[in-house]
């Protein structure tokens, strides 16, 4: 059985393949409860987790 | 069967065969415009003749005006015998007057202007497609696909054989056919559904303009004749709403009429009940009815029963957008009703009071609050959550344009900074002695720790215990400026977000919104008393 991670393994796992911390802008705020899931993702696509920037004077 | 009965099925079929030579008209026009393509200039697979692409413009509104409108031109000369086939039909129930010709003409040509309309809407964008296209120098063939697809979506003509039958599966085939057609070739053959195709808005413009037509004929000879009571008629189908199941068959004074209608449903279409009947694509009708017409049918019976509890039409009139992909549900301007009925009634009140966003835009997650568009963006999740998260920034800019003329509220009311301030405090979330002990109680209250499988990992996180409580969690992230969401990975906005000051006030705003009239009120009373009670002053003074 795989061991049990943290969150913050998690992120360090993402610095350590990508060289880069997830970028989070508070764009999806409103899914960030699934943030793990995302950056688990992330880790198995190869894909870095970049939110996209929020439009100038937007909220979310 | 009944005269309305037997007329109902006339123009059904009438309905299904408008929507099956636009379709055809729409194939013609994509190829037209694909032959279009070939003539252009190309370098090295590009496009890049400017003036090229100036001139293409007028050669797309020819071959829009040729293939489509000519075909929409024809289907509404149709309509000249629908306005017959409803006088007979008429005739069968009572002695009613005719209506003016002048009037059918000028029914018809309203219905060629908004086809016409949608028709230069997509000459604009296929014509800045192919304008930007050779700007940027993108690939030819990029552009045509791109092309084929606003006009026809997944629909497209292709040399792929297999796609070509899927595509006429998609046309075709039975409802689960058709779905798993459509998924292959957005899967196999990378078709973009893009809901906004031509052909999408066509069929329904065909199926829609001609029943607006029919019930505008039928209306305007029942109230010419003084009719008083009008019979919703029509057959239901599997995917008829539940709206037009329960009223269809029955008859209506025109003040039940206004009463019922004024309630919201899903894929209510806005405007005057006779002529938007059930909605779009809504193939029920209305005739008049008189005291003394002959027993036709057995059906026919008269309400009696007390309108169901209704949901208030809180955006009604403003514009709504629905982005989805395909598989995904479709969000309807009722879901952004049923959630906004979901608070209290003072909230309600002040809504209703104070001006709509100008355009709202539903999509199956996600929330965005563009104030200076007026623009709100939302899904529904979380039962509705998301929605009343994001009209909560709307309202503290209505509040906040009334009381200063710019701004929200939120960042401009010195008692409620004074609350959030005050709250801050109590909770221990200003001193680093005692925010990371204040932050971990507050996570207790509000989350469970669980461990995640997900791939080949397995990760302890922190789950929600109810669907509103992220709007509470998202506070607390906007006392501790978004440390809450970094440390802990939690619901939140996070430090990026919160670095602007006012941003925390004003999704403190948001959340309180949110969740006033949820059970999950009482915690924040609890922990965030100031707040709590400077909201609810804002709202009751504000109504």
């Amino acid at each position: 059985m795989s061991k049990i991670l943290s969150a913050d393994d998690l992120f360090a796992l993402h610095l350590e393949q990508f060289g880069v911390e997830p970028v989070i802008t508070g764009i999806n705020a409103s899914i960030s409860g699934d943030l793990i899931e995302r950056i688990i993702d992330a880790l198995e696509t190869g894909v870095p987790y970049t939110e996209q920037e929020i439009p100038e004077g937007a909220l979310t | 069967m009944a005269a309305d009965s037997d007329y109902a099925d006339i123009l059904e079929r009438l309905a299904d065969s408008h929507q099956e030579r636009l379709s055809g008209a729409l194939k013609t026009l994509e190829e037209d415009v694909a032959r279009l393509m070939a003539t252009a200039p190309i370098k090295e697979g590009k496009l890049f003749d400017l003036e090229w692409a100036v001139a293409a413009r007028p050669k797309i509104r020819a071959a829009l005006e040729s293939d489509y409108l000519a075909e929409v031109d024809a289907a509404i000369r149709d309509y000249t015998k629908v306005s017959a086939d409803a006088s007979k039909m008429l005739s069968s129930y009572g002695d009613f007057s005719k209506l003016d010709q002048t009037a059918i003409t000028q029914l018809q040509r309203l219905s060629f202007q908004g086809f016409e309309g949608v028709a230069n809407e997509y000459l604009d964008v296929m014509a800045n497609e192919v304008y930007q296209s050779t700007l940027t120098g993108r690939s030819f063939d990029d552009t045509v696909k791109n092309l084929r697809q606003t006009i026809n979506g997944v629909y497209i003509e292709s040399d792929n054989l297999e796609a070509n039958r899927l595509v006429d599966v998609a046309t075709n085939g039975t409802a689960s056919q058709q779905a798993d057609a459509v998924r292959k070739l957005q899967t196999i053959y990378a078709r973009d559904r893009v809901g906004n195709n031509l052909r999408r808005y066509a069929t329904q413009m065909a199926q829609d303009s001609l029943m607006q037509f029919d019930a505008s004929i039928n209306t305007a000879i029942g109230k010419q004749s003084g009719a008083s009571k009008w019979k919703y008629y029509g057959s239901t189908i599997r995917d008829s709403r539940p709206f037009c199941v329960e009223h269809a068959g029955q008859v209506f004074t025109d003040d039940e009429i206004e009463e019922t209608w004024a309630g919201s449903w899903k894929g209510k279409a806005s405007g005057d009940p006779y002529i938007v009947r059930g909605g779009y694509n809504c193939r029920h009708h209305w005739r008049p009815v008189f005291d003394e017409e002959p027993e036709q049918e057995d059906e026919t019976t008269t309400v009696t029963e007390q309108p169901t509890k209704q949901e208030i039409d809180v955006v009604k009139e403003v514009e709504f957008v629905s982005i989805n992909k395909a598989g995904e549900k479709e969000i309807t301007v009722s879901d952004f009703n049923t959630a906004l009925n979901a608070i209290t009634p003072i909230q309600m009140a002040l809504i209703q009071r104070l001006p709509k966003p100008k355009k709202l835009v539903g999509k199956p997650q996600g929330g965005l609050y563009q104030s200076y568009t007026g623009t709100l963006t939302s899904g529904t999740e979380r039962g509705g959550s998301v929605v009343r998260h994001e009209y909560g920034h709307h309202v503290d800019y209505m509040l906040g344009k009334e009381g200063l003329g710019f701004g929200a509220l939120s960042e401009n009311d010195f008692e409620f900074k004074k609350a959030f301030k005050m709250d801050r405090k109590a909770l221990g979330l200003h001193s680093s002695k005692t925010k990371q002990a204040a932050m971990e109680d507050l996570l207790d209250e509000l989350y469970d720790v669980k461990v995640v499988e997900r791939g080949r990992y397995s990760v302890t996180k922190r789950i929600i215990k109810a669907d509103e409580l992220p709007n509470l969690s998202d506070i607390v992230d906007a006392l501790t400026h978004g440390q809450l969401q970094k440390k802990y990975r939690v619901w939140g906005h996070g430090v990026s977000y919160y670095k602007e000051v006012n941003a925390r006030y004003k999704e403190a705003f948001a959340n309180l919104f949110a969740l006033r009239n949820t059970p999950e009120w009482e915690i924040v009373e609890k922990r965030f008393p100031a707040m709590a009670a400077r909201f609810d002053e804002i709202m009751e003074d504000k109504i």
